[in-house]
């Protein structure tokens, strides 16, 4: 596997890093995951990978479970059955810090910022809890973030709380790149941004794609997802519905659409 | 009332005071942050007391070493009771209901155990030669070491809030505070966190009962009797504030001084009541109260 511009500092390592996978490409693996919200089945034996440097949608209407997948993922809503390898590693039973503290990034739907805390400080929750990382390194990831999100720089003292929308997600996705070196999940990043705004993210983005990130996103928004994914997967009902490149899901789309509506009209007849 | 008479009874509810703000930081830190009710928060000040009352009277150890041996024996000891109790009460999903009960049980269970090793003779505390006499300050004369009592108190709060505002570790505790799920999924260990912050809470009550003990002296009941009073400190200032909590402790420390000269101590302790009920209804979450940040 091929190495980017790795800077390692002790145990720490951070930034443009792609990891080789005990000799696979695949950074994550979902196996027939079976995720419940009370007696609720949300996820209903779900199946997926996302390979080292790859950006993966995760496509389809309100309530299929796209945000559960990446709640699964993170342990927030654990899997009662299947299993959940990210880089090699079973992490299906672990606690989100642990997962966390294994390069894995995310950034809820809410944003999760703590709001009474300034910018500086919420950048600096997922830099404290990385193993090894001191006070010298600290500038150097500040520095980065700040080149890849400038407002953040002007913003540094500031509440959390008192951002604009926009910033508040650039500053979530900060955030999630820190603890996240190996990988980020984004789950719906533009929703609720003005235009001129989700041009901005999506163009921070990109570039983080370019660098070699591995990204998983939720979005609702087809045109803004295939401008940063390479590969999506059409969620229905907790199972994967269709899975293929960006180009090709926009190719069916229509068709797609269709099935689905056709699918919902005979489960509305049926009940 | 002349105005030397007055200064003594301002000092005396400052003293008083201080013990109520070491005692209510550790208790408003635990619920505020962690939504967790620590019933017994009282006991670990009576444990404190008796520890420094044996290390200094049967075993000769000098006060300055009862401080961190109380700190250290009712930190773990809290450390575990919430390790071992109300982490698991958590992940049960169970309310405060359960909490209560807990921390309730593991107070009447500990207290019984003290009543078994010390007895219910109540006791008092000696103190180290640099801290007996009195001081002359204008036109009173005050005990030394219940100006003691205030300067350490002092200390360890501001000692606190350095913690909470200026350290790393305190920034991960005030991240738990606002949103614990989004702290975890960026690598915080908040059961550990969690842990390590109702020990911190539990030990300073420890150091509250050493401190205590040769002014109020020591006896197995000490911590319930205090219980209710800490709880109206708390709720006056406001969860989770410490500023609040400085605000409300001297407020109460005064009521309980004028009050018990004036009137009456059971006077005083209803006038508390009424004051708390009256603030309350103008400002709901309390004096300095922001919803549960740790200010």
């Amino acid at each position: 596997m091929t190495s980017g511009k790795t800077r390692t500092y002790g145990r720490f390592t951070w930034e443009n890093k792609r990891v080789k996978l005990n000799g696979s490409d695949t950074m994550l693996k979902l196996h027939e995951v079976h995720t419940y919200y009370g007696e609720s089945h949300i996820l209903q034996g779900l199946t997926l990978h996302v390979k080292t440097g790859e950006c993966v949608a995760l496509l389809g209407s309100n309530g299929m479970g796209k945000t559960t997948t990446l709640r699964t993922i993170m342990g927030v809503a654990p899997a009662k059955r299947g299993e959940v390898w990210f880089d090699g590693e079973n992490i299906t039973r672990l606690a989100p810090f642990k997962i966390a503290r294994k390069g894995l990034g995310y950034v809820p739907e809410d944003r999760g910022l703590f709001e009474r805390l300034t910018v500086n400080e919420n950048l600096r929750v997922p830099f404290l809890n990385l193993r090894g990382a001191n006070r010298r390194q600290w500038t150097e990831v500040l520095d980065s973030i700040v080149s890849l999100f400038p407002v953040l720089g002007r913003r540094e003292s500031q509440f959390a709380g008192s951002l604009s929308g926009g910033e508040q997600q650039m500053l979530s996705t900060a955030r999630a790149l820190i603890s996240g070196h190996k990988m980020i999940l984004l789950d719906e990043p533009t929703e609720g941004l003005a235009p001129i705004v989700v041009g901005d993210l999506v163009k921070a983005l990109r570039k983080l794609k370019e660098r070699g990130h591995t990204i998983v996103v939720v979005e609702q928004n087809f045109k803004t997802a295939s401008a940063l994914a390479d590969r999506g997967y059409i969620l229905r009902k907790g199972r994967i519905y269709h899975e293929d490149t960006m180009e090709h899901i926009g190719e069916k789309m229509d068709l797609f659409q269709h099935h689905l509506e056709q699918d919902h009209a005979r489960e509305d007849k049926a009940s | 009332m002349n105005i030397t008479m007055l200064s003594l009874q301002t000092m005396n509810g400052l003293t008083i005071a201080a013990i109520y703000i070491l005692l209510a930081s550790g208790l408003t830190i635990v619920l505020g942050m962690q939504g967790i009710i620590n019933t017994a928060h009282g006991f670990f000040y009576m444990l404190g007391a008796y520890i420094g009352f044996t290390l200094i009277s049967r075993t000769g150890l000098g006060f300055w070493l009862c401080l961190p041996a109380a700190f250290a024996v009712c930190a773990l000891l809290g450390a575990g009771l919430e390790a071992s109790g109300i982490r698991t009460l958590t992940k049960w999903n169970r309310g405060h209901v359960h909490q209560v009960v807990l921390t309730l049980g593991f107070a009447i269970v500990g207290t019984e155990v003290v009543k078994f090793i010390w007895g219910t003779v109540p006791q008092s505390t000696s103190l180290p030669s640099i801290l007996r006499g009195a001081m002359v300050i204008g036109p009173i004369v005050y005990p030394k070491y219940w100006l003691f009592v205030i300067g350490f108190s002092f200390s360890i709060m501001v000692a606190l809030w350095i913690f909470f505002n200026w350290t790393g570790l305190g920034i991960l505790v005030r991240s738990i505070d606002i949103n614990r799920e989004a702290s975890e999924t960026l690598g915080t260990n908040a059961p550990l966190l969690t842990t390590i912050i109702f020990g911190l809470g539990t030990g300073i009550a420890g150091v509250a009962g050493v401190l205590a003990g040769p002014i109020l002296g020591v006896d197995p009941n000490m911590g319930f009797e205090l219980l209710m009073v800490l709880f109206v400190v708390i709720i006056l200032g406001g969860l989770g504030s410490l500023m609040g909590t400085i605000a409300s402790g001297v407020l109460i420390g005064l009521i309980i001084a004028y009050g018990t000269m004036l009137l009456s101590g059971l006077a005083a302790k209803i006038l508390v009541f009424g004051v708390m009920i009256v603030i309350l209804i103008f400002r709901p979450s309390g004096l300095l109260g922001r919803g549960t940040a740790i200010e």
